[in-house]
């Protein structure tokens, strides 16, 4: 049908069509079934007659009288549409035939049935007697007056079906008029829309069937299309705009004509003024590096005959003669047999991105080449303890691949031993921010194990993400070697120096004890000499001996001193539980029959119970006080103090303080030496061996003594005890 | 069912067309033979067109007799005829009676010439049995026979006596009836 043709006329056709088909095959279907059965009713028919006959043959045939088979042959003239008929015997010869004047029979008899020939139907059927063929009945019938009726039917047929269209081509004009109305209605606003582009024009509904419904559909769609041709605009105002921010320029080549348009961001990338552009596919070309066209204008190709998107990146020697990196992609259509019809595609200038790219590459180049040059073993983690990066150190140590390496791979090369260590501090590293070290050994390319010292340091992004470890390493076997070494000689040499420590000890024990017995000669024969014999010695004589006793006291208790010392060095401490309020008020007791009317003020705090050797404490607070009570001596009113506090580590410090003479801080560092004074005897008594001795007491009980002192002002003793720390530490 | 024809039926058909072909150019000797092939012929059918009443066979596959009384003028055709035939099922016995024998135990019973004197007597022992009488002596159907073949220019023909055979309570085919011709008995 063609496509101009109006609707109405289409409806008709369609109607007039359909309904001419209808009839047509209705009437061919009756005609059929009726050729089928009045063919089938006459074969019937001609058979029962065929019976009839045969049966009143037998007899006749029989008894071979033809006469009689002939009367009953005649009996066929009552038959409308039997012409002729004829009887064969059993031997096939013609027995009877009717009409008589007719000679024109078969000679002999076919094979039973009925077999239509020309205008008429040749029958053959058996004449039985008794279930035994006798003879074969013939008959000849005529159609003519069957075809007659046939047609006779068939110009009523055609005539019903022209009465049939001309009544259907009536209705249908009238019917239509119900349908193409609206259509036609429709159509016009259609038109309207199309040619004046105007979308505010609505069709008018007519009726309420679906043509009612497509009209107000088609209104609804006017409006949608309306409000999309506004979302359009709008959408096209917006990538104007964001193809105008980012410079990109938009093109499209003709594939048939090669004209190549632009727009007008396009052509400021090719250094162009806008409609400087021709148009050609070739001046474009023409812009592009020479040594970058083929590859242009191959990938161009490959594209179209791939059918897959363009994608190009290139350089352009623009008109102002600077050379710019171009990046354009594209996308070509194609007809509907496949030929490549044109191609539209974007392009912007990524030579910014691309210097930053080369600028990247150089910057990695040369982080490569420093790594690489570095002495130290370099790597590079990520945030799985998986490595990423090794440097040409790390590889030529280890004696591997890259690849071998790359990954946990490395894993392979730490010592057994210490990989599960390496492994979990690993993974322990991800939260820390601190840069790390460890050791631990690896393999080297020789297969000896050597111990590397390992300095990591975190990475993370911008939001504070994990991402790896940049680390190095450095062969430190040597060194623990050396320290190792060092070790021994300092161990050795500290053993050497306790040996003659404790050698030196033994000779003062045994030179102080050796000396004691002369001295007590001395003072004992001195006695004698004051006493029994003062009478006969001068006064002088008597104050030269007083100073020999004087001096002979003054070395025993100097011997005694050393003693003392040389014993507290070399004998062990008996550790119990020692009340320390109750040592010092023991001491002060003791103190006060020698002070006697010395004004002295005690302040004496409470003070813990410590595990340590009471007599050995107890020589710690004797030498103490007793100085506290010496070097306060020039004080009117002295003011010593015992108490606890902590030090600047918080550990727990016994103090002793007085408010007498002082000394400068500069020789505190003397004031526990052996023999160290920092007093002339005449102004205060005293050996020099005290404070060594209380030195040696502390230590021996794990703790430590110091002095804070300025002259004139008085002194401080402070000192910590090892089970003091201990058992203040558990409680 | 036309394809079986059975090869006693063509040789009875041969006769026929034999007997038609050369009836009546034979020697008058040879025509003696002939005539009386074509009567046996004509007994046999006969069979074919006529029921018997009930009663008159032991059995529905019980045979059907032919008797023949007097001299067999036959020559032993009507014996080839019947040998192996079966009329309505029932098988064909041809049987020669001894002038003395009970002639009411035949279903066909064929008076021969020779018994032409005797012929109304041998009947009316008959009366009322199912027998079909038949016989070529002249005028044996008008005098109390059933039907009797008889030559007509060159060709067999026969007469039936319709009340004879309704006294005998046989039924003869109207077929038949139409190729007879009808003789009354004298009242």
């Amino acid at each position: 049908m063609p496509a101009q043709v109006s609707i109405r006329r289409k409806l008709r056709l369609v109607i007039m069509l359909t309904s001419a088909v209808a009839l047509t095959l209705t009437a061919a279907s009756f005609a059929a079934y009726e050729w089928f059965t009045s063919r089938r009713t006459l074969e019937e028919y001609v058979r029962a007659v065929g019976s009839i006959i045969s049966a009143n043959s037998t007899a006749a045939l029989l008894f071979r009288n033809s006469e009689d088979a002939s009367e009953t042959l005649a009996n066929l003239s009552l038959e409308r549409y039997i012409v002729a008929g004829a009887i064969y015997d059993e031997m096939g010869e013609r027995f009877a035939h009717w009409p008589a004047a007719n000679t024109n029979f078969p000679a002999r008899p076919s094979e039973d049935g009925m077999v239509y020939k020309g205008a008429g139907l040749v029958v053959y059927q058996p004449i039985t007697q008794g279930g035994s063929r006798i003879g074969t009945l013939f008959m000849q019938v005529d159609l003519q007056p069957l075809y007659a009726r046939f047609r006779l039917y068939a110009i009523i047929v055609v005539g019903v079906l022209l009465t049939s269209l001309i009544v259907a081509f009536l209705l249908a004009n009238w019917l239509m008029r119900n349908i193409s109305g609206p259509i036609t209605a429709l159509a016009t606003t259609a038109k309207r829309v199309s040619i004046e582009h105007d979308y505010s024009v609505r069709a008018q509904r007519q009726t309420n069937d679906e043509l009612g419904t497509l009209t107000d559909a088609f209104n609804h769609m006017l409006t949608q299309i309306h409000e999309q041709d506004e979302a359009l605009r709008e959408n096209q105002e917006r990538l104007r705009l964001a193809l105008e921010a980012s410079s990109t320029g938009t093109w499209d080549l003709s594939l048939k004509t090669r004209v190549l348009r632009g727009d007008s961001y396009m052509q400021p990338l090719l250094g162009l003024p806008a409609g400087a552009f021709s148009g050609s596919l070739e001046q474009m070309v023409s812009y592009i590096h020479p040594d970058d066209r083929a590859g242009f204008l191959r990938l161009l190709d490959r594209a179209i005959e791939s059918r897959k998107d363009f994608s190009a990146q290139f350089r352009v020697l623009r008109a102002d003669g600077a050379t710019r990196h171009l990046a354009s992609r594209g996308r070509a259509f194609y007809e509907e047999s496949g030929k490549p019809l044109r191609m539209t595609g974007v392009v912007i200038d990524i030579t910014d991105a691309q210097e930053a790219a080369q600028a990247l590459r150089e910057s990695e180049e040369r982080f490569r080449s420093m790594a690489d040059a570095a002495p130290v073993l370099i790597w590079v983690g990520g945030a799985e303890n998986q490595r990423t990066y090794f440097n040409r150190r790390w590889l030529e140590f280890t004696g591997s691949t890259f690849e071998q390496q790359i990954g946990k791979g490395w894993l392979n090369a730490v010592h057994p031993s210490d990989r599960a260590q390496v492994q979990r501090e690993s993974g322990d590293l991800t939260p820390k921010h601190e840069p790390f070290t460890r050791e631990y050994r690896l393999r080297r390319h020789d297969g000896e194990f050597r111990w590397v010292l390992e300095t990591g340091v975190p990475r993370f992004t911008a939001e504070e993400k994990f991402i790896g470890v940049i680390g190095s390493a450095i062969d430190i076997t040597d060194r623990k070697l050396a320290e190792a070494e060092l070790e021994r000689r300092v161990q050795e040499r500290t053993a050497e120096l306790a040996q003659t420590n404790h050698e030196l000890e033994s000779f003062t024990y045994s030179v102080s004890h050796d000396l004691r017995a002369p001295l007590r000669h001395i003072d004992g024969y001195a006695q004698i000499l004051q006493e029994d014999y003062s009478e006969q010695l001068s006064p002088d004589a008597s104050k030269y001996l007083a100073r020999i006793r004087q001096g002979t006291k003054r070395m025993g208790q100097l011997v005694d001193d050393l003693l003392n010392l040389s014993r507290v060095s070399r004998g062990g401490i008996t550790v119990a539980d020692v009340n320390l309020s109750d040592l010092v008020e023991e001491v002060v007791d003791e103190m006060r029959l020698e002070t006697g009317n010395r004004q002295i003020d005690w302040r004496i705090a409470p003070l813990p119970v410590v595990a340590g050797d009471p007599g050995l404490l107890k020589q710690v607070f004797t030498n103490l006080l007793a100085n506290a009570v010496k070097y306060s001596r020039p004080r009117q009113v002295a003011i010593i103090e015992v108490g606890i506090t902590a030090n600047s580590d918080g550990q727990p410090t016994l103090y002793v303080r007085d408010n007498g003479v002082g000394f400068n801080m500069k020789f505190a560092h003397k004031l526990f030496g052996v023999f160290q004074r920092l007093h002339r005897p005449d102004e205060f008594e005293g050996t020099g061996v005290g404070l060594a001795t209380v030195d040696r007491i502390i230590r021996k009980h794990g703790g430590r003594i110091w002095v804070e002192a300025e002259l004139d002002k008085g002194a401080t003793f402070y000192f910590t005890l090892g089970s003091l720390s201990a058992s203040s530490k558990a409680a | 069912m036309h394809q079986r024809r059975s090869g006693a039926f063509r040789q009875v058909a041969q006769w026929l067309v034999c007997a038609l072909v050369f009836v009546a150019l034979q020697s008058p000797a040879r025509a003696q033979s002939r005539e009386y092939q074509l009567k046996a012929a004509f007994l046999f059918q006969f069979t074919k067109f006529v029921e018997w009443p009930e009663g008159s066979f032991a059995s529905t596959n019980s045979p059907l007799v032919i008797g023949i009384l007097g001299e067999n003028p036959f020559e032993g055709a009507l014996e080839r005829l019947v040998e192996g035939e079966r009329v309505n099922g029932r098988p064909l016995i041809l049987r020669q009676l001894e002038p003395d024998a009970a002639v009411d135990s035949v279903h066909v019973l064929f008076v021969a010439r020779s018994e032409a004197g005797r012929a109304a007597s041998l009947m009316r022992p008959l009366a009322g049995k199912p027998v079909l009488t038949v016989s070529d002596i002249e005028g044996f159907a008008s005098r109390g026979g059933c039907a009797e073949l008889f030559v007509d220019q060159n060709r067999i023909r026969f007469r039936v006596n319709p009340r004879t055979a309704g006294d005998a309570r046989l039924s003869i085919s109207s077929k038949l009836l139409r190729l007879a011709d009808i003789v009354e008995s004298p009242r």
